[in-house]
């Protein structure tokens, strides 16, 4: 037992001695570390790429190891990320593993290390973990060029609804850099003194080309940016589907959602997987692929489609049964054979397939408001007999097919159409009679209707009456009325006629209709019933007729007014003893008459009863009711009746009892009230005017010569002759063309003119016209004449003028009110006058102011030395007074000419 | 035409980055008092060798557009017309250079290895580059040839 407790204490201290020396070796490296660890930077990407080894492990040993990877960001202290990345090793292999960094890896330094631990059942006691390897530093700054800053990523392509970061990287921390995105800047947070950080959330997607991002610092640095391509997402393709038309192809449908397509990016693919024949295909289209079916026969197939872009895949699956998934092609070569009035056989073909199966085809016939509906069980020729048609009608049929035995989709309709043939018509016309007595003579007007489409069994192209003489039953008469016809018009004599009437389309006749004719109309007095109508119509009722009747007959007239009645009937059943008569024809305020015949079992028609009545009264057409009191009185004048109307009149005796019966109305239409007055005026106007015509056309020149002269004469002015009666009878008239406006002519008076200009004072023949401006004339303003006799002695005559000889001076301030000619005319007359009074003897000076000097520019005024156009004023030149020393041209300007005013814009000349 | 393509900020009305510039491809900016004094072989050859570098830089242009924008037939079009144009100028200068009897300055490369690699911001950059220098210097050229007209008259 001793012995035992000491080998057990050897044993503990023994194993406590390894368990130093482990720990002891626990200081040194493990034999497992990772060793030779490098780092690779995937700008692109943002992806760091580790690589390493495992040494010291024995040729063929493999053992399950796990790696402890840390990642820092800016500084060591700054842990990012920590994974743990378990795998197997194998001797002698280089482990790899990778981190996607969500910042741009250009934009902070990044720094990894990793340790490993052994995580095998082989070797528990080598579970724990190695020494940290040396810290490996990334810093891409270090490579980038000399620009004054930079961006990051650059060109980066991320699905919509993502994250993405961005930075800049500037040279120097002086800088004041702005980011935008899409113009809109953006805020960013300061990673590092030179490095700003920009997060994006929930990216949209704005085009194809990309989003622009670019920052701009504030010293004139230049743009820097990048593009970031948002793709939409990729969506799981939709509606998944094969089938197949032949069983030799199968073609495979999807919807495929938002395409992805980016300039970085083409839109998404998609292929086609089967897993059983494990074959695989690219689809060349978005939405559907073809898929040869093995010619092994393989029935079951198990799909897998994948869409598949730069960023992600999506799968779908589908398996199926081939022969459940048959869509047949639509059915060809439908015929109708044996076709007659009432049947018809439909014959059609299907698509034969490799295999061998049934079709059920359905079949749908649809006629006048019948749909008919087959199915039929088909394996090659499909064929139908439809019997219980109308005949000549028009039917449409359709036939589609699908799989019997495991119904997937029916195929496409074919459709044709046929037309029944004609039958003999099925009913016989409705036919009635008008009898009228003409001279000893029956006139029997035959009326029958128009069979409907259902009892005519095709085209109705004549109808044949066969008149039998049953007073001489050997004589009878065939007359055939070709159709659209719908009656005819018989002379016969007073025997009795039994009438035949069918209607005949190319295949045969109708059943006759038999009515009896006799000379007698059957119109045998019988009372007349008054009947009110309703909205729909007259309601008419007569008594049961004893003993034997096959019906009866309501006849009226559709247009009771017009010259042809319009004659309609309605027919009825021998029990029927009411019906109701209605007529789009009827009309309010119309009086409407039937007649109710019974036809006999001998089918002779006679009068039961006559009933009248309106559809609807109108209030005017309410008859107004006088009463005559004196038996004796045979006329009666009612008044106050409007013109063109129509009134009927009805006398009536009365008794002490009441009033006898109605007869008939008497009818009456009013004339025209103001016809017969308008003529009696307007004749005799018409008459009077085309006199007055007549004259004036035949006196025409004389009376233009009178009335409107081409050109005014003054001469003929009434004014005229009222000045001629009062003043100088010498006065003449000017002449417009004669006028110059726009000359000014400056003349120096000597001495010897004054006289004439103090005659002028005395004689008081001063006159002033004013004249409009002519056309001729390029001056706007008004022309204004002075005609002055005491000048013009002897160019008067000849109506001469256009220089105005005014006063010295015109006070600026006087002469710009001369707004108004009858202004002016004072003002120029005053100045005038006054300014005679003040002329100096010897050097008198006449200032003549140019009528349109205001409006004028240019010539504002023109020296005698050049004088104006004289070839119009001449005559007035001749009385210009001008002096010898002015004579002489180049003077002028220093002639004694001592003022020219000008009336322009407040500029004096001088 | 050329920015309405690129989106933000070329396309912004009233676009200018004048501190853009490509280092392969000669400023049309002068002074006027350096301009004026150019003698004719300088002035011929400095726009002589401007539109050889544009030529290029305007192939390179069109094939960058026609990454970053598939869609636009029209700016593609715009862009070869206006290297044909280019082209065209300098053909026209050479002609003239050798009647004044002023040596033609050899063909070269501009380009070199500067275009790959390029991001698409990059290129788009220098899209708006190269166009706003193709007017500028296509302006400069009208004023060269006008003085050369004015100086050898017929």
């Amino acid at each position: 037992m001793a012995l035992f407790s000491v080998f057990q204490t050897t044993f503990l201290l023994a194993l406590l001695s390894l368990r130093t020396y482990q720990s002891e070796v626990l200081s040194e490296p493990l034999p497992w570390a990772p060793e030779s660890l490098r780092v690779f930077i995937n700008s692109t990407h943002q992806c760091l790429h580790l690589q390493w080894s495992v040494h010291n492990l024995a040729h063929h040993q493999e053992l399950k190891m796990v790696f402890q990877i840390e990642i820092s960001r800016i500084k060591t202290s700054n842990v990012i990320w920590v994974e743990n990345y378990s795998t197997t090793v194998k001797w002698n292999q280089v482990l790899h593993w990778s981190w996607e960094s969500k910042l741009p890896l250009e934009c902070a330094k990044h720094f990894i290390r990793m340790r490993s631990a052994v995580d095998d059942a082989k070797t528990p006691e080598q579970s724990f973990w190695s020494n940290w390897s040396s810290w490996e530093e990334v810093h891409v700054q270090n490579s980038l060029g000399h620009d004054p800053f930079f961006v990051f990523p650059k060109d980066k392509l991320v699905e919509e609804g993502s994250n993405v970061t961005i930075c800049y990287v500037s040279r120097s921390q002086q800088n004041n850099i702005s980011c935008y995105l899409e113009g809109v800047r953006m805020q960013g947070e300061q990673l590092e003194p030179n490095v700003s950080v920009f997060n994006l959330n929930h990216v949209a997607f704005i085009r194809e080309t990309g989003t622009n991002i670019y920052c701009k610092g504030d010293q004139g640095d230049s743009i820097k940016g990048i593009v970031l391509f948002v793709s939409k997402v990729l969506e799981e393709p939709k509606d998944f589907s094969c089938e197949t038309q032949d069983l030799t192809t199968l073609n495979c449908t999807w919807d495929p959602r938002s395409d992805t397509g980016l300039l970085k990016q083409l839109s998404q693919s998609y292929t086609l997987f089967e897993s059983f024949s494990g074959k695989k295909t690219l689809c060349k289209h978005k939405s559907w692929c073809s898929w040869e079916v093995a010619p092994e026969s393989q029935e079951m197939y198990n799909f897998t489609l994948t869409a598949e872009n730069y960023l992600r895949k999506r799968s779908v699956h589908l398996l199926f049964n081939l022969t459940h998934r048959v869509h047949p092609m639509a059915p060809f070569s439908v015929l109708f054979t044996d076709v007659s009035a009432t049947n018809a056989t439909m014959t059609w073909k299907v698509h034969t397939t490799g295999n061998y199966y049934t079709l059920l085809c359905q079949v749908e016939l649809y006629g006048e408001g019948e749909v008919i509906q087959r199915n039929v069980s088909v394996e090659v020729d499909g064929k139908q007999l439809f019997g219980g048609l109308k005949p000549d009608t028009e039917y449409r049929a359709q036939v589609r097919c699908a799989n019997a035995n495991h119904f997937w989709k029916w195929s496409e309709w074919t459709r044709q159409n046929f037309t029944t043939a004609e039958a003999a018509p099925s009913e016989a016309p409705d036919v009635w009679r008008n009898v009228k007595s003409v001279q000893g003579h029956s006139v029997v007007t035959l009326f029958w209707k128009p069979l409907s489409k259902l009892q005519a069994n095709g085209k109705i192209l004549f109808y044949n009456i066969v008149i039998e003489n049953l007073d001489r039953s050997s004589i009878s008469k065939l007359l055939s009325i070709p159709a659209p016809a719908n009656g005819t018009e018989l002379n016969l004599d007073q025997c009795l006629y039994q009438i035949h009437v069918t209607a005949n389309n190319s295949v045969g006749t109708s059943p006759a209709s038999v009515i009896i004719v006799s000379g007698d109309p059957g119109n045998k007095e019988v009372e007349e019933e008054r009947v009110k109508g309703m909205e729909d119509g007259f309601s008419l009722s007569w008594k049961p007729q004893p003993g034997n009747v096959t019906g009866y007959i309501v006849e009226w007239c559709d247009h009771p007014r017009g010259p042809l009645c319009d004659l309609q009937w309605k027919s009825v059943g021998p029990t029927t003893t009411s019906t109701v008569v209605s007529s789009d024809a009827f009309r309010p305020g119309v009086q409407y008459n039937f007649r109710i015949y019974g036809i006999s079992t001998e089918r002779v028609p006679y009068l039961l009863e006559k009933k009248t009545g309106y559809s609807q009264e109108l209030d005017d057409a309410v008859c107004c009711k006088y009463r005559i009191d004196n038996p004796k009185q045979k006329t009666f004048v009612v008044e106050n009746l409007q013109p063109e109307s129509f009134y009927e009149f009805l006398v009536t005796p009365y008794t002490s009892v009441g009033e006898g019966p109605h007869g008939a109305f008497t009818k009456v239409t009013t004339p025209d009230e103001y016809s017969p007055i308008l003529i009696r005026i307007i004749l005799p106007m018409v008459f009077c005017i085309l006199l007055i015509m007549i004259i004036c056309y035949l006196k025409s020149q004389w009376m233009k010569e009178k009335c409107y002269p081409d050109i005014p004469d003054p001469y003929k002015s009434s004014v005229l002759s009222l000045i001629k009666s009062k003043e100088n009878p010498r006065l003449t008239i000017m002449s417009i063309k004669d006028c110059v406006p726009d000359s000014i002519e400056v003349l120096n008076k000597q001495e010897g003119t004054r006289k004439s200009l103090t005659e002028t004072e005395s004689s008081k023949a001063t006159y002033l016209y004013l004249l409009p401006t002519e056309k001729s004339y390029s001056g706007p303003g008004p022309c204004i004449c002075f005609e002055n006799f005491t000048y013009n002695q002897a160019a008067s005559d000849s109506a001469s003028c256009g220089h105005v000889p005014v006063a010295p001076v015109a006070p600026l301030s006087q002469l710009g009110l001369l707004t108004s000619p009858e202004n002016l005319l004072k003002a120029l007359e005053k100045n005038y006058m006054n300014s005679l009074g003040e002329i100096p003897a010897g050097e008198t000076n006449l200032n003549y102011v140019s009528q349109l000097a205001s409006a004028m520019s240019g010539d504002k005024f023109i020296l005698p030395t050049n004088p104006p156009e004289p070839a119009l004023c001449s005559e007035y030149k001749m009385q210009m007074a001008i002096p010898l020393g002015l004579a002489s041209p180049p003077s002028s300007g220093s002639s004694s000419l001592s003022s020219v005013t000008l009336l322009d814009e407040g500029e004096h000349y001088h | 035409m050329q920015l309405q393509y690129q989106g933000s900020p070329f396309s912004d009305p009233g676009f200018s980055a004048p501190e853009l510039q490509l280092s392969s491809l000669p400023p049309a900016v002068v002074s006027f008092k350096t301009w004026h004094a150019l003698d004719d072989r300088e002035r011929l050859s400095h726009a002589q060798g401007a539109f050889l570098a544009l030529t290029q830089h305007l192939q390179l242009v069109g094939d960058d557009q026609r990454d970053l924008n598939p869609g636009s037939p029209m700016l593609l079009a715009q862009i070869r017309a206006a290297r044909l144009r280019a082209q065209g100028l300098l053909g026209n200068m050479a002609a003239i250079m050798t009647a004044l009897g002023l040596p033609i300055p050899p063909e070269e490369d501009t380009l070199g290895v500067v275009p790959f690699g390029a991001s698409a911001f990059e290129r788009k950059c220098r899209g708006y580059v190269v166009t706003r220098e193709y007017g500028h210097w296509t302006d400069r050229a009208v004023r060269d040839l006008a003085l050369l007209k004015a100086k050898y008259p017929g």
